[in-house]
C-alpha cells in the first residue's frame, strides 16, 4: 500500500512533502523511490530535489508550475510507485564501502568522553561503532556528507555545546543516533571518534561521481593502527576505489 | 570587434576590498549537499548584465561592503549595480543602473557603499572565471571561486574600441532600471512555512539586529527568543533559500543561497523569491522586519520582477543596436 503525503508550501517556489507510513524504513525507502521517479519525470519547473529521512523538498520554477501542479505531480507519481521500486532500497540492497578508521587520540579526540557519557570503555565503543555498518540514509551539507544510521546503535550522543572551527577532512563523527563523515574540512559540532586517510570527495570529476556512496549504500568502519593510517594517507587512496 | 592595439584586452585590478568573481550560482545540487551559492542580490547582478549586453547569469564582479578599483586597456561598456555607491570614472562621476563606457586606460573607482552591502560591476562580455558544475561561483566548502586582490589581470571578452561618444563618462542610455534602495531597517516579505503554527507571529516580526556572524550562508538575527509551542525534535529535512528558523539559543537565522541543504530547526516563515535580493544587500548592525505575504502575492512580485527585467533588456538591445554596438548583444540576453 502507498505511503501517503503531507504536503505544506516552502516559500514561493518551495514544496515539503512529508512521507506518512507505519515504520522507518519504509517512510525513508519511499521518499528516496519518489525522489528518483520525480528525477526520472524530469519536469521543466524542477530546479533542486533533496530527499531525507522522511521527507522530500521540491524547489520548483514558479513561473512554470505552482503549488498545486507540483503536489498533483507527487501524488501521482507516489500512487503509481511499485512497491518493487521501494523495496530495492529494502535492507539487502545498495554497495558496502569499507572505511579503514583510526579511532581515538589526534584522529577521534572525543572518544574516550563519548565512552565516559555511554558507560563504555574507548574499546567497547568501537566494538560497537564496527558491529554493523551503517547504512547511508541520504548525502547532504557540507557537500557530499553522508548520513548515516545502523540499527545496532540505539545510544544517542550529545553534540559539542561549542562547534569546532574546523573539522579535519575524513573525521567519524557522531551526534545522536547518526554517523557522518567529513568529506571536507568545515565547522562542525559532531562529536569526533576517529579518522578516515582515504580521499572522500573528487570535485574536479562526474558530479554524479563527486562522491562514491549513494543513499542505501553501507559503510562499515574498519579499525586501522597509526602506521596503516599514514600509509594509505601517503597513497592518497579514494574510498571506494581500493578494492 | 576589433582588437585592442595593445594586445589582449583586460581589466586590471588596482585595489579590492571583498570581491569575488560571481554569477547565479549552481542550482540543482541539493542532493549532494552543494547549495546554489551565487550572486546575493540576484536582481541587481541580473540588471547589471543586462544593461550591457550581456546574458543574466554572465559571469560578473561582486564587492562585498567595500571599495573595488579597476583599469581598462580598451574602451569598455561597464555597469554599476546593487547598493548605493558614487563610482567615478578618472575623478569625474559616473552613474549607477546605467550602462556607461570607460575608456582606454581610465581608472573606474567604485566605493564602499552607503547604504546597502553589495555592489555588481558588469562589464559587456562578462569575465572569465573558472566554473565548477556551471558556476564561477565561490563555493568555500568545494574550494572553488576567485577572490580579487590588487595586481589581478582579468581577460576581457569584447571591447566598444573605437566607439567614440561625447560624454562617454555619462550613462550611454537611460534605460529606466528599477533601482531598489536601501535603509537600515529591512522589510522582508514572508511567506507561511511549516512550523509557523507553533509560534506567535508577533514575536516573530522584530524587529531584528542582524549580527556580525553573517555572511553569504545565512544572517543571524539577534532579539528574544521567539516561545515554541512545543519540544517535539525535527528531524533533519531538507531547507529552502529564505528559511526563517529559530534556534533554540535564541534569535534568528535566516539562509541565504550559500546555506547547508538541510538542517533540523523549526522553519515558521520563508523570505519570497523577491525578497532574498534585500536580504542579500542587509549590512552587519541593520534590523530586519518581517512582514507576512502569501504565496500568490509573493509569485506575483516574482514575475513582474522578470517582466521588468525582460523590458529593461529590450531596451537595451535596441540602444544598443541603434549605437552601431548591436555585437554586444549577447546569446542568451533576454531581448532574444
Amino acid at each position: 500500500m502507498a505511503a501517503r503525503l503531507h504536503h505544506r508550501p516552502y516559500g514561493d517556489a518551495g514544496l515539503l512533502a512529508g512521507v506518512l507510513a507505519e515504520d522507518y524504513e519504509s517512510r525513508w525507502s519511499t521518499t528516496q523511490a519518489l525522489s528518483a521517479a520525480v528525477r526520472d519525470a524530469h519536469p521543466s519547473w524542477l530546479v533542486d530535489l533533496v530527499a531525507t529521512y522522511d521527507h522530500l523538498f521540491v524547489t520548483f520554477d514558479p513561473g512554470l508550475c505552482d503549488h498545486a501542479g507540483v503536489q498533483a505531480l507527487l501524488e501521482q507519481l507516489n500512487d503509481a510507485l511499485e512497491p518493487s521500486s521501494v523495496a530495492a532500497l529494502g535492507a539487502s540492497a545498495g554497495h558496502t564501502f569499507e572505511v579503514p578508521v583510526l579511532f581515538g587520540g589526534e584522529a577521534g579526540p572525543d572518544l574516550d568522553a563519548v565512552a565516559t557519557e555511554l558507560d563504555l570503555t574507548a574499546a567497547a565503543l568501537v566494538d560497537r561503532l564496527t558491529a554493523a555498518p551503517w547504512r547511508v540514509r541520504f548525502v547532504a551539507s557540507p557537500v557530499g556528507t553522508p548520513f548515516t544510521d545502523t540499527p545496532t546503535w540505539d545510544a544517542a550522543v550529545a553534540r559539542m555545546q561549542v562547534p569546532r572551527v574546523a573539522v579535519p577532512a575524513g573525521s567519524i563523527g557522531l551526534s545522536g543516533r547518526q554517523s557522518i563523515i567529513y568529506p571536507v574540512s568545515s565547522p562542525g559540532g559532531w562529536r569526533l571518534v576517529g579518522r578516515t586517510p582515504l580521499r572522500v570527495l573528487d570535485p574536479t570529476g562526474d558530479p554524479d561521481r563527486l562522491v562514491p556512496y549513494r543513499a542505501g549504500d553501507r559503510l562499515e568502519l574498519v579499525p586501522i593502527d597509526g602506521a596503516r593510517f599514514a600509509e594509505l594517507e601517503t597513497r592518497g587512496d579514494r574510498l571506494g576505489l581500493e578494492q | 570587434m576589433s582588437a585592442h592595439a595593445h594586445g589582449p584586452i583586460q581589466m586590471t585590478v588596482e585595489s579590492a576590498g571583498i570581491a569575488v568573481v560571481q554569477d547565479l550560482g549552481r542550482p540543482g545540487h541539493g542532493d549532494k549537499g552543494i547549495p546554489a551559492n551565487g550572486a546575493s542580490d540576484r536582481w541587481s547582478a541580473q540588471m547589471a548584465n543586462t544593461l550591457v549586453g550581456n546574458a543574466p547569469g554572465t559571469p560578473l564582479l561582486e564587492a562585498t561592503g567595500s571599495a573595488l578599483t579597476l583599469r581598462f586597456n580598451a574602451d569598455t561598456l561597464v555597469s554599476v549595480t546593487g547598493a548605493s555607491t558614487r563610482p567615478e570614472v578618472a575623478g569625474r562621476p559616473a552613474p549607477t543602473w546605467e550602462p556607461f563606457v570607460v575608456e582606454a586606460d581610465s581608472a573606474l573607482a567604485v566605493p564602499a557603499p552607503d547604504q546597502g552591502w553589495r555592489v555588481y560591476v558588469a562589464v559587456s562580455g562578462g569575465v572569465e572565471g573558472e566554473r565548477v558544475l556551471g558556476s564561477v561561483s565561490p563555493d568555500p566548502m568545494l574550494g572553488v571561486g576567485r577572490r580579487l586582490v590588487g595586481g589581478d589581470r582579468i581577460a576581457l571578452r569584447s571591447c566598444v574600441c573605437g566607439f567614440s561618444h561625447p560624454h562617454s563618462v555619462h550613462p550611454l542610455f537611460r534605460l529606466g532600471a528599477g533601482r531598489p534602495s536601501y535603509r537600515s531597517t529591512a522589510v522582508v516579505d514572508v511567506t507561511p512555512g511549516p512550523e509557523l503554527q507553533e509560534f506567535d507571529e508577533d514575536q516573530l516580526r522584530g524587529p531584528w539586529t542582524v549580527s556580525a556572524q553573517s555572511d553569504q550562508i545565512g544572517l543571524r538575527a539577534q532579539g528574544p527568543t521567539p516561545v515554541r509551542s512545543t519540544r517535539t525534535e525535527i528531524l533533519s529535512r531538507g531547507v529552502p533559500v529564505g528559511a526563517v528558523e529559530v534556534p533554540p539559543d535564541g534569535g534568528l537565522l535566516v539562509l541565504l543561497y550559500g546555506r547547508l541543504v538541510t538542517a533540523g530547526y523549526p522553519v515558521p516563515y520563508v523570505a519570497s523569491t523577491v525578497a532574498l535580493d534585500v536580504l542579500g544587500q542587509v549590512r552587519p548592525g541593520d534590523h530586519l522586519v518581517l512582514r507576512r505575504t502569501e504565496v500568490p502575492t509573493a509569485v506575483d512580485a516574482l514575475l513582474a520582477r522578470r517582466r521588468e527585467l525582460a523590458g529593461v533588456a529590450q531596451r537595451a538591445a535596441a540602444a544598443l543596436r541603434a549605437s552601431g554596438l548591436g555585437h554586444l548583444v549577447m546569446d542568451g540576453h533576454l531581448s532574444r
